[in-house]
């Protein structure tokens, strides 16, 4: 069986917390702890989202302090912000409609920010 | 099957799955109403209006209505209905001046009721969405009205988006004329256009829909052109391509059934037609849906 493995490469303050971030509140399972064979001070994870999917994700800390954008996508981001809000994730004010749907912006303490996006196609009318 | 969801802040929610009903002399809140599937006839005073998938209809505070729905297949609607205070308090919101809202910001104005063109509106963009979302949640039987407002005020959002681009804008489409001429005129081509809707798989012809619409056939033509950026035959088109779109996409009905059904005449001026507005041919559409 094929599996499609999704890789991002996410530079972050702390890796750490992003990894918790990710886990403990977006619904990521952290399946194995990878070693990375060239760059094996990146620490490496092979992550399930919820409907499944495979990603390897490579989180290193930036020395310039960056954050790279993380982008989630959603089926539904209005009970993705209520339900996030009320386990007490930050978010960078309420969703609001963008040209590709509606998305929220939650940031954890260390700065980094998650976009919770769902997608729309303004152009399927039925 | 009829399902009632009450959230703490005295709205409601109806959402109902039937193959029979009728409702006469009903009079309530501000209210949301669609269709998921089927059609459901209403009756505003001497208005007839057919609502079908791909639209809403609203309906303001204290309007007397009836509703009826007959159909061989099962009809899925969902109504919401919105506490005054609720809608008043967002009303204003959206419509006070910011100094106001932060000098006193627990006023609402008595008898500050908003009151809306009663007309079908396109249900598209986020305000379908939301609206099939919280249709979802519905079916979950989630008891958490707090999420539940979520959508109801998302949906208030999205509507009153909707009626600024589909009345407010396309009235002033009319600015040569004086307002009271112009929102006398606007209600006319409303009642030709929601006419229209509801009579699309009809053979209809303009003198019949001017008739409606009290208008001359040559104004009418000018106007509606002038507003909707079409003109009447070209609306009829699009309204009976977007049911067939939507009986292509979630019923098992022939092309030549369906076609049948939107009321045009034969089969290759409606892959003609649907080619033209989607770019694509019904059975390729269908084929893939299916994939």
């Amino acid at each position: 069986m094929t599996e499609e493995l999704t890789y991002a490469e996410i530079c972050v303050k702390e890796p750490r917390a992003t990894l918790k971030f990710l886990t403990q509140y977006l619904g990521f399972v952290n399946v194995s702890n990878l070693y990375n064979a060239e760059n094996p001070g990146r620490p490496g994870f092979l992550l399930h989202d919820k409907s499944g999917r495979s990603y390897f994700i490579a989180l290193h800390a930036d020395h310039d302090d960056y954050n790279s954008p993380i982008v989630i996508n959603t089926d539904d981001c209005l009970k993705d912000y209520y339900l996030l809000d009320k386990q007490g994730v930050q978010f960078d004010g309420i969703p609001g409609y963008t040209s590709d749907g509606l998305r929220a912006v939650a940031v954890d303490n260390n700065g980094t920010r998650y976009t919770l996006l769902e997608h729309r196609d303004y152009n399927d009318e039925l | 099957m009829k399902k009632i969801q009450i959230v703490n802040n005295q709205n409601k929610i109806y959402s109902e799955i039937t193959t029979n009903a009728t409702y006469a002399n009903e009079c309530h809140e501000f209210s949301i109403r669609m269709v998921v599937d089927g059609q459901e006839q209403y009756k505003l005073g001497n208005k007839k209006l057919n609502i079908l998938p791909g639209n809403f209809l609203v309906i303001n505070e204290g309007t007397v209505f009836g509703r009826e729905i007959y159909s061989e297949i099962p009809v899925n609607t969902i109504s919401i209905l919105y506490d005054s205070q609720f809608l008043n308090s967002f009303h204003h919101s959206a419509t006070a001046a910011q100094s106001l809202l932060l000098d006193e910001p627990f006023f609402v104005p008595e008898n500050s009721a908003p009151v809306f063109l009663e007309t079908i509106y396109p249900l598209k963009g986020d305000m379908r969405y939301n609206l099939l979302h919280l249709q979802e949640i519905i079916n979950t039987d989630t008891t958490d009205e707090m999420l539940i407002d979520q959508y109801l005020l998302h949906s208030l959002i999205n509507f009153y988006r909707i009626y600024n681009k589909e009345i407010l804008t396309k009235s002033d489409e009319l600015k040569a004329l004086s307002y009271k001429t112009r929102t006398e005129l606007f209600k006319r081509l409303n009642i030709a256009k929601d006419y229209i809707i509801s009579n699309y798989n009809q053979a209809l012809t303009l003198t019949e829909i001017c008739q409606h619409a009290c208008l001359s056939q040559t104004h009418f033509c000018r106007t509606f052109k002038q507003t909707f950026h079409c003109s009447p035959y070209q609306y009829l088109i699009q309204v009976r391509l977007g049911q067939a779109k939507h009986m292509l996409k979630n019923t098992n009905y022939e092309v030549n059934e369906i076609v049948s059904m939107i009321g045009i005449d034969n089969v290759s001026s409606f892959i003609r037609f649907f080619k033209g507005r989607y770019g694509i041919t019904p059975g390729n559409f269908r084929t893939g849906i299916a994939a």
